[in-house]
């Protein structure tokens, strides 16, 4: 029972510490704050403490609602750690630099120049992070204080990091681990804290055994942050910003341990754990955070270089694409100057090089050169000219002319993919990105399983010959491998509700909504929502579910460009009866319920078009329901490609349809009713007899007559 | 082995103790009470994996947290255990428990009612707990103790506590009512020095200049001792599977070893 707020720190330090949630703490706060004149009546330390421990919980806006009720030097400082840890770097700077004018303490004074050092790292100035870790050090009131020897190892590590100042580095992990030697003894046993400093000198030790390319190392801090993401999960819970930041950074290690042990299976795991752990990220921080920005670069690029290693130019193609659009997005947030942004430019270029090498194509090499160009002028401003980054965009440019001038590159430092320097760390942040030559890809990838026309012609035919590797010269483009992939980003679906408008019902409707951006993973509408809004998917894919009573999912639909969302329950006033969550990055137009009544009232062709859509699921509906009994799992899934060719399937070579959506076997399992294993098997017997291809999370129909062979014949 | 099978039932010979689950790679946890048919000194036991068709291995009891009701017990061989991730719920929240004493007994579950809540254990003192109640009402649950408590969640599995006592019936104190109470997987990690990170720490981070009271002995020496330790610890291993010694001697004598070969001493 709160009833002062010394009862409210009371109950967040016990929930802080691990006894339990405290689900009346935020409502009593709230209406606290909510009365005419408030009055917190804690010393300013008191306030700060209290903010502290809520952002801890995770209700850290309630935290920032506290401090706003004063402006010490104390509250500035926490308010401006809770700005950082939302991506808002130049308001926690000014902050910081109001606080810095009146602080109470000259203890207090060191601790804000810490964190104008950190928060200075993480927008990229480092300079100014430089500057203010010496003024820190310089004003310290006492020698033996071991949670700012932490802070201000942590900052210098970091600054190590971006510089690639290996000798930095280590000197820095040898002040951390010697600080938290000294730190973990102040704290009770279990304290989350403790797991906190185990992660952090686990994570400049990964950036160590890179640079060392020592894999038992490796392995030494996938332990650390193993034990570091779980201890602070059971403190926490599993999707506290805390626990995922470490989550990210343990599957970055992962990573690393994959490559180094040479297994694609591995690399794949720990691909989909990244992949994992962005989908959390971003719902747990929103899609527009840094973090999240970066995150989704980092995947791009984990799934680059496991499309290296499986030989699939098909699917680093589009990962490229996913690649430039996360580089763009961190860019403008972060500014173009920022170490972050520079790596993963570096990064792009060098794949869209790859590229060019794999598919010997004219265009593809120019838009390389150009992107490298951009690159290492960006890599100029921000690094010095020994930094291992601009050496490495050195060697991508001495590379890429060697391939417009002879047609063959040369094999670059560490067979290509030890680049350490590729690597991306922020607030604590570390990935690794490197790349194995794509011409190896390219030459296994005319014998592997990838939707490319020359895959296709060789199931059909084999006679059909693929581009000799040697013959590339700049200007002959090639047309082998690759170059005709299908592209899966632009599948539409045929009687959408977007398409049956006019053009001026379509423009009307624009008007009356906005459009939004969602990141893959995102839940766009909860079961039970209030059904505020409709939603036009304009680009992308999303699965409609709903929660079974037994707490299991079940997959109703799968919905995607020129489909509505949420008009059921707009119509019929209930709450939203499914979950809608994006399959990838999902662009959609959001019209208020009210709006959108306004539009239908006054365009009587959209008014009937909605209900033909409507009724046409109903349709579905009831003949889903009606086949699924008595029928075969492997009929089922027949019926249920087919089904999806129809709606949103894009024509791929030789009369093959590709299906655009970003769909699991478990997710397709969901829709028969059948388990996974079942969707698992008849793909491989497909497969074998050429009726189709298959990817990860991709299916290409190769024979559709074939197909509905098997979804005609009677079963038993 | 996945995560879903990582509940296990905990032996001595043929003597069966009660359940558990692993909590970590190396670890299972297990209500103490689980353990008191075998003697204190006693940490020698067999886990087995009911729910999947792995064998069973040995274990170590390693701590007992004679206060909270929990004892922990190390696995003496690796295995590829997939662990769920430990978790917080909230009130109101529907659990399960997956671990059942006989396949003819039912799986338990019900909602949350409280997620925390100061549970005095039988012996007296107190833990954070979990109130959790059952969607049967009816019945004593005594065998379910030691098995795991998973919130329901969207995706995986998520632990979140360790099944301790259930609550008996006000009216009729032999019968058992539908009110369970569970142990936090923190107040677990808070009990154990097994959690202590410090050495994890040393060994990301070994220290550079640890004192060294004692010159060390020249290299052939100490190899000549590791030869010989390694033979005396794998005669102590023997005569411990023989049953010559107890298995509390036995680690004495091993920590005895260990420290002579550590300190350069002559005794082994």
């Amino acid at each position: 029972m709160i009833e002062t707020w010394r009862d409210a720190i009371d109950m967040a330090e016990r929930s802080v510490l691990g006894h339990g949630p405290a689900p009346e703490l935020q409502p009593w706060i709230a209406r606290e704050l909510r009365r005419p004149e408030v009055e917190i009546d804690l010393p300013p330390d008191g306030i700060v403490y209290l903010a502290v421990l809520l952002d801890f919980l995770s209700i850290g806006e309630t935290g920032q609602a506290i401090l706003h009720a004063g402006d010490s030097a104390a509250q500035r400082n926490i308010r401006a750690l809770l700005s950082a840890a939302r991506g808002r770097y130049s308001e926690a700077l000014e902050e910081l630099e109001t606080a810095l004018l009146s602080p109470d303490s000259l203890a207090l004074r060191s601790r804000i120049l810490v964190n104008l050092a950190t928060v200075s790292l993480r927008s990229g100035d480092l300079a100014a992070a430089e500057r203010r870790l010496a003024s820190a050090e310089s004003v310290r009131t006492t020698a033996d204080d071991p949670a700012l020897d932490v802070a201000l190892a942590s900052t210098r590590a970091g600054i190590a990091r971006a510089r690639c100042d290996g000798v930095a580095l280590k000197a820095a992990a040898d002040t951390l681990a010697e600080a938290s030697r000294r730190r973990i003894p102040q704290l009770e046993r279990g304290h989350p804290q403790t797991f906190l400093l185990l992660a952090d000198l686990a994570t400049v030790e990964l950036e160590l055994a890179r640079m060392d390319s020592s894999a038992s190392k490796l392995e030494q801090v996938v332990m650390a942050l193993d034990a570091a993401a779980w201890g602070i999960a059971a403190t926490f819970g599993r999707r506290h910003p805390q626990t995922l930041t470490v989550r990210a950074n343990l599957c970055a290690a992962e990573l690393d341990l994959a490559f180094a042990d040479g297994s694609a299976e591995r690399v794949e795991q720990a691909a989909a754990g990244l992949r994992m752990t962005y989908e959390d990220i971003s719902e747990v921080l929103g899609a527009t955070h840094p973090q999240t920005l970066l995150m989704s670069a980092n995947v791009a690029a984990a799934e680059l270089e496991l499309a290296q290693v499986r030989g699939e130019p098909a699917m680093a193609r589009r990962v490229a694409g996913e690649l430039q659009g996360a580089v763009d997005r961190i860019t403008q947030a972060v500014g173009v100057g920022h170490p972050n942004a520079v790596l993963m430019l570096v990064n792009l270029a060098s794949a869209q090089l790859e590229l060019a090498y794999a598919e010997r194509s004219s265009e593809e090499l120019d838009r390389a050169m150009s992107a490298l160009h951009v690159a290492a002028d960006r890599a100029a401003m921000t690094f010095t000219a020994d930094h291992a980054v601009s050496a490495l965009i050195r060697r991508e440019l001495q590379a890429a002319q060697a391939l417009a001038s002879g047609g063959t590159m040369p094999q670059r430092s560490g067979g290509g993919r030890s680049l350490a320097a590729r690597t991306t760390a922020i607030e604590g942040w570390t990935f690794g990105a490197r790349y194995i030559p794509f011409h190896e890809a390219a030459e296994r990838a005319t014998s592997s399983d990838f939707f490319s026309a020359a895959e296709v012609s060789r199931r059909r035919a084999p006679q059909v010959a693929v581009n000799d590797m040697n013959t590339f010269r700049k200007g002959q483009v090639g047309k082998g491998v690759g170059s005709t992939i299908v592209d899966f980003g632009h599948g539409v679906s045929r009687g959408g509700f977007w398409h049956e408008l006019s053009e001026s019902e379509r423009t009307a409707l624009h008007a009356a909504g906005r459009t939004r951006e969602y990141a893959t993973g995102t839940l766009l509408s909860s079961q039970g929502a209030d059904p505020d809004h409709v939603l036009i998917i304009l680009e992308g894919w999303v699965k409609v579910t709903a929660g079974r009573a037994d707490g299991h999912e079940v997959m109703l639909a799968i919905r995607g460009p020129a489909d509505t969302i949420g008009e059921s329950g707009w119509l019929n006033g209930r709450p939203r009866s499914a979950n809608v969550k994006a399959l990838n990055r999902v662009r959609a137009l959001a019209v208020p319920a009210e709006q959108f009544a306004n539009f239908l009232n006054g365009h009587a062709h959209a008014a009937q078009m909605l209900a033909r859509v409507m009724v046409g699921r109903m349709d579905d509906a009831d003949r889903r329901m009606t086949s699924q009994v008595g029928t075969s799992g492997p009929k089922l899934l027949a019926l249920l490609l087919l089904d999806l060719a129809e709606r949103y399937g894009v024509p791929g070579p030789e009369g093959s349809v590709a299906l655009p959506l970003p769909l699991t076997q478990h997710e397709l399992a969901t829709m028969i009713g059948r388990a996974r294993e079942t969707v698992a098997r008849a793909l491989t017997v497909w497969r074998k007899d050429g009726l189709v291809a298959t990817q990860r999370m991709r299916i290409l129909i190769t024979d559709a007559d074939a197909l509905r062979e098997v979804a005609e014949t009677e079963d038993g | 082995m996945t995560a879903n099978e990582y509940w296990v039932e905990i032996w001595q010979g043929d003597l069966r103790l009660g359940g558990g689950f692993v909590l970590t790679k190396r670890y299972v946890l297990t209500a103490l009470h689980c353990l008191r048919k075998i003697a204190a000194s006693d940490d020698a036991v067999d886990i087995t994996f009911p729910g999947a068709s792995s064998r069973g291995v040995r274990g170590r009891v390693c701590e007992r947290a004679e206060e909270a009701d929990l004892a922990l017990v190390e696995l003496l061989e690796r295995l590829p255990l997939a662990v769920p991730s430990p978790d917080r719920c909230k009130a109101g929240e529907k659990w399960h428990g997956p671990y059942r004493p006989h396949p003819s007994d039912p799986y338990l579950g019900g909602t949350v009612a409280c997620e925390s809540v100061k549970y005095q254990c039988e012996n007296g003192s107190f833990i954070e707990a979990l109130q959790l109640s059952l969607r049967e009402d009816f019945g004593d649950y005594s065998g379910y103790s030691g098995g795991p408590v998973e919130r329901v969640a969207e995706n995986g599995q998520a632990l979140i506590g360790i099944l301790l006592e259930q609550y008996p019936d006000r009216q009729q104190t032999e019968r058992a009512s539908s009110t369970l109470f569970a142990a936090t997987i923190a107040e677990a990690v808070r009990r154990f020095d097994s959690f202590d990170v410090s050495h994890l720490l040393d060994v990301l981070h070994p220290t550079e200049h640890r004192p060294t009271p004692a010159p060390p002995p020249a290299m052939a020496d100490l190899e000549a001792g590791i030869v010989k330790a390694h033979r005396l610890l794998q005669a102590l291993h023997e005569w411990g599977a023989d049953g010559l010694m107890s298995p509390t001697d036995i680690t004495a004598l091993k920590l005895r070893v260990a420290e002579d070969l550590i300190g350069g001493g002559g005794s082994t």
